[in-house]
């Protein structure tokens, strides 16, 4: 690592403990638990999917109760809120107890996030091929209004790495067994450029308590976190800068 | 098939009933065994009622009685997640506290860590492959979740095989499918639409997968002389 990363790695751990602007990080998941502790007074905003009449559209939801079947959600959003404390969360529910969503929930949410202004959009999950199309237009209007999209690569990729991670209009995530959340490698070849901590990760529980998790998913909040510190700090910076910034700081 | 049920039985304690059994069970065991874990199962998804129905499990003999046939929600847990997401999961389980452990209600004999992998066709989940650990401290990998996701893909066309087999010979009995086509015709039938399932357009991946298929329909024909 050159001495310049190892600068930035430093200022990341230092940012924590400054006054930093508030930033808002949408998580399109299976919900949040806001009741959690981790979380109590973090959530900010919340919406959840749902299909009416053949329609799939995110509708608003409470920000103060517990909104996740699965815990999947709260514990990404507990990574978030444990390395970021500037990061104000908003829920998208994408997924629910009754295995709906899929590729037209994931639209919807990701929709709804682009919509509600959230510099940040934290995607753990990996969409397959079908929806690439529509997921490619919607990380280009994220782009275009200078929010930035950190996208889980598939844990087992068997025909593609998943999208939108495969785009190069995402900051793209792996995950590694690394101790630390401010260690990251920087990945060669595109398409996935980071690896961050994934393996084994404390996460919140849906319902309380604290529970352990493995995979991209875990990992991709991470990355999320640690670019909510720099955006805190530096509120203008762009999708091309914060890559820049990152692989500066990774280890190779 | 009695030559591989004798050497199963003997050195793997599993006794199948059929080719397409053997071929899952020895895949669950693999994973298992692979992942170091205490209790392996495969869970077939009913679509209607969207529930897991346990169909076999690998490790303790136990579970084989008291939990084959059993349904769990595919809303909740590890294997509901995986269903939903159609992604591996690797977790652990059980609340970490021991207000949540009361308050669950949980027993004793919780594991420590648990995989779910889905078993995909196309894009649908068919069902779950799961392992759990049981011990203080226990944790599954990022590798042993790439090794599992691929044993459940495997598992997968296994799954979907037995299943499209079993909707032909039902059409081959009310008489609605050509005689010409043999069991055999319609198992080659059944890998190649698979293979082009697998390698979803890619032709790169088509040795891989090809591989593992030539490899299972070895197993499915048994010894040859």
């Amino acid at each position: 690592m050159s001495d310049i990363g190892r600068a930035i790695r430093e200022n990341l751990k230092a940012l924590r403990r400054r006054r930093l602007a508030a930033v808002e990080v949408a998580v399109v998941d299976s919900g949040m638990d806001a009741t959690h502790r981790a979380l109590r007074g973090r959530v900010k905003g919340a919406w959840r999917v749902v299909e009416r009449r053949g329609t799939v559209r995110a509708i608003k939801a409470s920000c103060t109760r517990n909104n996740d079947a699965y815990g999947h959600g709260t514990a990404v959003a507990g990574i978030i809120a444990s390395i970021a404390p500037n990061a104000r969360l908003l829920d998208v529910r994408v997924l629910d107890e009754h295995c709906q969503g899929g590729g037209p929930a994931l639209l919807a949410g990701f929709e709804q996030a682009i919509s509600s202004g959230a510099r940040l959009i934290n995607l753990s999950l990996a969409c397959v091929a079908q929806y690439a199309p529509q997921l490619h237009e919607l990380c280009e209007r994220a782009y275009r209004a200078n929010q930035i999209v950190v996208a889980a690569k598939r844990n087992m990729p068997l025909a593609d790495n998943g999208f939108p991670a495969e785009f190069s209009s995402c900051i793209s995530v792996d995950a590694a067994g690394f101790q630390s959340p401010y260690v990251l490698d920087f990945l060669d070849p595109p398409p996935i450029e980071f690896a961050a901590r994934g393996e084994h990760v404390r996460v919140p529980a849906a319902g309380g308590g604290y529970t352990h998790m493995t995979g991209t998913s875990f990992a991709t909040p991470t990355v999320t976190g640690l670019c909510a510190l720099l955006i805190g700090a530096h509120p203008d910076l762009r999708l091309f800068e914060l890559k820049t910034l990152l692989k500066a700081a990774a280890r190779r | 098939m009695a030559t591989h049920r004798s050497v199963l039985q003997t050195y793997l304690g599993i006794a199948p009933r059929t080719s397409e059994e053997a071929v899952l069970r020895l895949l669950v065991d693999l994973g298992r065994q692979y992942a170091g874990a205490e209790e392996g199962s495969l869970l077939v998804l009913d679509p209607k009622t969207k529930e897991l129905v346990f169909a076999m499990t690998s490790g303790d003999r136990q579970s084989e009685k008291t939990l084959v046939g059993q349904r769990v929600p595919a809303g909740r847990g590890l294997a509901g997640l995986a269903v939903a997401m159609r992604e591996v999961q690797a977790g652990a389980p059980t609340f970490r506290d021991l207000r949540q452990r009361k308050r669950k209600g949980a027993a004793d004999r919780q594991p420590s860590a648990v995989l779910a992998a889905p078993m995909l066709v196309r894009d649908e989940v068919i069902g779950v492959l799961t392992a759990a650990a049981f011990g203080p401290g226990r944790r599954f990998t990022r590798d042993h979740a790439a090794f599992y996701g691929k044993i459940a893909a495997v598992a997968g066309v296994v799954v979907d095989q037995q299943q499209r087999l079993a909707a032909l010979e039902q059409l081959g009995k009310s008489g609605r499918l050509p005689r010409s086509r043999t069991r055999e015709q319609q198992v080659q039938q059944e890998i190649i639409a698979s293979v082009g399932r697998l390698t979803a357009g890619r032709p790169e991946r088509l040795a891989r997968v090809h591989a593992v298929l030539a490899a299972l329909e070895a197993l499915c024909r048994g010894p040859q002389p």
